[in-house]
């Protein structure tokens, strides 16, 4: 898995762009050694993760809410620098994964702010909901479903078309309903026919779990 | 009909109307991402049939690393001729014989002729997307087939292919 280690404090990725100062300041916390400096540049952003306890209890995350925007934020925001390719690795996705188990439900809370606010841009939003589809990972199983379900009928056909993305990796039938609904809501074409082509998937899926 | 695999089909849904800031017959960059040349040239594929145009996405599919969704764009040979762009045979470079065949590579672009390309292509393009698992099947098939070796796939594909419960 390949990490982010560049510069924290190259202009239009440094942390508190989403949430202002505040957050600067909070994502400083995280750091032991202080405010971020020259220092912490090559600190990736899997080392910052570790810094927080692995064993964070249901009540230690909710006291590090605003340490956990700060993480997602930053996440977001060193995406700028990234070329995203099918089918190639890319430390945008790796670093949201890690952020997402690391957080799990607050995490895709926080993302799904991100990215109803408007200020998450372009394929930077297919690639977040596609893993919000694609990761696995249990705890946080039901609040991605729910959130890729909801993304169906956003105002937004860019977050519709990376909702449907994300629904095709997490291969649940029960998003059929969602998506059907959305289906006939659907103004653009090709949105549409991704749409009933993942009908058609999930159809599938459903019929070989239940053996028929 | 050529074939141009790109990464973000949404950006090929966006037209020029869509955009209030642009000026009479600009177009908007983003796509052109998608047609990123190498040496001037850059990389189609020819088909006649939907056999054929499953077996071109299987084949591009199984050489990245991982399983992924398929973003493509076609259109009609004719193209080439209206935005005056120079085309030749040459092989392609997927693990399947029969598609390398198939390849087409346009020669000799100036920058003004890649935006010109871009320009034709959202207007009369048509962008079609394949989800992960259904080009998982598509490179079963081919390699079941025996179009495509099993040591010629992307690294982490027969893993993926396995979650999917796709036996190769």
């Amino acid at each position: 898995m390949t990490i982010y280690t560049g510069s924290m404090t190259t202009p239009g990725i440094s942390p508190g762009i989403f949430l202002g100062s505040t957050a600067k300041e909070s994502w400083q916390r995280i750091f032991k050694s202080g405010p971020i400096s020259a220092n912490t540049d090559e600190r990736s952003y899997s080392s910052i993760a570790n810094s927080i306890s692995e064993n964070s209890t249901e009540q230690a995350v909710e006291s590090n809410l605003y340490l956990i925007c700060s993480d997602i934020e930053y996440v977001f925001g060193l995406a700028s620098d990234e070329i995203f390719e099918d089918g190639l690795e890319n430390n945008f996705s790796s670093n949201l994964e890690l952020a997402i188990r690391k957080w799990s439900s607050p995490a895709v809370s926080i993302i799904t702010n991100l990215i109803n606010s408007g200020k998450v841009k372009g394929i930077t939003i297919s690639k977040a909901l596609a893993i919000l589809g694609y990761i696995e990972h249990a705890p946080s199983y039901y609040d991605r479903l729910w959130t890729l379900e909801k993304l169906l009928s956003s105002p937004s056909p860019r977050v519709r078309d990376g909702a449907c993305l994300g629904l095709s990796f997490l291969d649940d039938p029960r998003a059929i309903p969602f998506i059907e609904k959305a289906i006939a809501n659907e103004r653009t074409v090709e949105l549409r026919i991704n749409l009933q082509q993942l009908t058609q998937q999930l159809e599938n899926t459903r019929n070989v779990a239940s053996g028929s | 009909m050529l074939l141009r695999v790109v990464n973000d089909q949404f950006t090929w849904l966006q037209k020029p109307e869509d955009f209030s800031w642009l000026g009479e017959g600009e177009i908007p960059a983003d796509p052109l991402a998608d047609l990123r040349t190498t040496d001037n040239g850059l990389s189609l594929y020819e088909f006649y049939n939907e056999d054929e145009l499953v077996r071109i996405i299987a084949a591009f599919a199984a050489k990245r690393i991982n399983l992924d969704k398929i973003d493509y764009v076609y259109f009609s040979s004719d193209v080439l001729e209206k935005a005056n762009l120079k085309s030749i045979k040459s092989p392609g470079d997927t693990p399947d014989e029969k598609v390398n065949e198939l390849h087409v590579a346009l020669i000799e672009l100036s920058a003004q002729k890649v935006v010109k390309l871009a320009a034709i292509l959202l207007k009369e393009g048509t962008t079609r997307r394949k989800f992960h698992k259904e080009v998982g099947s598509l490179i079963v098939q081919s390699i079941s087939s025996g179009w495509i070796g099993k040591d010629k796939i992307g690294k982490n594909i027969p893993d993926s292919l396995r979650k999917l419960g796709l036996s190769i």
